[in-house]
């Protein structure tokens, strides 16, 4: 297992949880298409994530917060279908 | 470490139907089933709706794991009118249940301990032991200490939330598109009528999904809304939960007491084709072996984990567990719900289409027998007949045709 943070910030890339709204319902995990979420207790976050805020939108609570900034910054693995998602 | 004969993982509905098919159908056979949880059921995530034909695969349900008997359904279109399905006037003449999942679930584990197979909580599985091609074992901690076992066959019976299928090969993975994300309170001060549960439907309170009230009596409900996934925060579930409860204002008292606040997931779709490996077979909510219209999960995980059961049990006969040994479980989950709920998938897809308007003329043209009808995956042509006598809605008549 990938050891979990509450907070990734890779160079201006930011995926930030807000455990106060969290209701650690794992809807994060379950959407993530990177396994770069875990739940022990809060969802984790690990260097796996490609901030493309997929987990943000399933999240019932609003919890998570995304930013993508950096697009170089990361190995972009996006497929097709991660494309359509965010223009949803 | 540990061996025995099959891992469940996961001990939910699905998990411990397949442990207690298994053990029925061979009670020599060693059974193990780990759950993450440290108390099976809890936490709930779910309405806990469950239509009483169920029983003919868990057999009576006891009367404590049951908080209220239910008629039917009012299905709500998004102008408040509604239509009212009483099942127990119907064929069949049987309602439904609200039930109280911390004490179903545990009930549905110890049927399978009663017949002879383990139960193991609090133990988190991480990892499948992967082996050229095959499924060999989990790794996992149990409270605290890592363990690692080793079996003829695992079952992954994780529900949605889990991805450890994904280490299967297999294509265990929610698509965000399909899926609806779920706020839920049970609260007090429910004005609604008890003998029914109550589904509204409209854009301004549920994008593709719905809003509901299930009664759990003395105006105690579990009050949920399920919707679309969207990047936009002013589009979460929550907020459209509290949209709900305005709109529907008459059906409480105001005076918002909340006891349990759940949340989660459902797949709507995306039904599983190929659910098993070498040594390895997945069933269950976590093989989207849910309604894909209400998103009722409990008694399709019932129905897929017995019939998981009866292949795992017969592949362990026939001392073949390959992938081969086990693939029968794919035509049969096919044939039994696979095809139904696709009926059903195409039906959602349909009325994903509608506005509000549509929805609105549809109660007029509906009986109340057509909605179990479309609910059971039935009658698509009645729908279509409707659909192409309104010139904005006959395209979509093609997709049930
Ligand atoms: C808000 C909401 C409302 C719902 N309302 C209804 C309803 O009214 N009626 C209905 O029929 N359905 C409803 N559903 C769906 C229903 O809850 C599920 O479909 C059903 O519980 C699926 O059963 P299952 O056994 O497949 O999975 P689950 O019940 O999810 O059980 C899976 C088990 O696996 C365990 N597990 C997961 N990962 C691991 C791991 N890595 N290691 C060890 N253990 C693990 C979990 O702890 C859990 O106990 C609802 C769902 C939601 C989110
Ligand atoms: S932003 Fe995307 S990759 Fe990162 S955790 Fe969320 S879903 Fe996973
Ligand atoms: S989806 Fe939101 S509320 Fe649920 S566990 Fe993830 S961050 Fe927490």
């Amino acid at each position: 297992m990938s050891v979990g943070v509450f907070n990734l910030d890779i160079k201006g890339n930011k995926w930030d949880l807000d455990r106060e709204k969290c209701i650690k319902c794992g809807a994060c995990v379950a959407v993530c298409p990177f396994t770069a979420l875990e739940l022990p207790e809060f969802p984790e976050v690990n260097e796996k994530c490609i901030f493309c805020n997929i987990c943000a939108m399933a999240c019932p609570v609003d919890a998570i917060k995304v930013v993508k900034t950096n697009k170089s910054a990361v190995v972009d693995k996006s497929t097709k279908d991660i494309s359509t998602l965010s223009k949803m | 470490m540990d061996e025995f004969d099959v891992i469940i993982v996961g001990a939910g509905p699905a998990g411990a139907s397949c442990a207690r098919q298994i053990m029925e159908k061979n009670p020599s056979l060693s059974v193990m089933m780990f759950d993450r949880r440290e108390e099976l059921g809890v936490p709930v995530r779910c309405g806990e709706g469950l239509e009483q034909a169920a029983e003919d695969y868990t057999g009576p349900i006891p009367k404590r794991a049951i908080c209220k008997y239910i008629k039917g359904a009012r299905v709500y279109a998004p102008d408040g009118r509604f239509l009212e399905a009483d099942m127990t006037k119907m064929a069949g003449g049987r309602g439904g249940y609200v039930l109280d999942r911390k004490v179903f679930d545990k009930w549905l584990a110890f049927e399978a301990v009663k017949k002879g197979a383990t139960v193991q909580c609090d133990t988190l599985i991480t990892d499948l032991i992967v082996e050229n091609g095959w499924i060999r074992g989990v790794r996992g901690i149990n409270m605290g200490k890592e363990i690692v076992a080793r079996a003829k066959v695992v079952v992954c019976s994780t529900g949605a939330e889990s991805r450890l299928g994904m280490q299967s090969g297999l294509k265990t993975f929610c698509k965000a598109q399909l899926v609806d994300t779920c706020v839920e309170y049970e609260m007090t001060g429910s004005l609604a009528d008890e003998e029914f549960i109550h589904l509204m439907l409209g854009s301004d309170i549920a994008p593709r999904g719905y809003a509901w009230i299930f009664p759990k009596g003395d105006g105690i409900a579990n009050v949920g809304v399920g919707v679309i996934p969207s990047p936009d925060p002013m589009k979460t579930a929550l907020i459209y939960q509290e949209k709900f409860l305005k709109k529907y204002a008459q059906f409480f008292d105001g005076k918002r007491n909340i006891m349990e606040i759940k949340g989660g997931i459902v797949p709507v779709g995306d039904l599983m084709k190929d659910m098993v490996t070498n040594g390895f077979l997945v069933c269950g909510e976590a093989a989207h072996h849910v309604n894909p219209i209400h998103g009722g999960g409990i008694k399709e995980a019932i129905v897929s984990g017995q019939l998981a059961g009866d292949v795992v049990a017969g592949a362990l006969g026939k001392n073949d567990f390959s992938k081969q040994g086990l693939s029968s479980f794919n035509p049969l989950w096919w044939e039994v719900r696979g095809n139904h709920l696709r009926n059903v998938e195409k039906l959602r897809e349909v009325f994903e289409k509608f506005s509000d308007k549509d929805l609105n003329d549809l109660v007029d043209a509906l009986t109340p027998e057509d909605l179990i009808d479309f609910s059971r995956g039935q009658k698509l042509g009645t729908l279509a007949k409707i659909l192409l006598r309104k010139p904005s809605l006959m395209f979509l008549a093609k997709k049930l045709l």
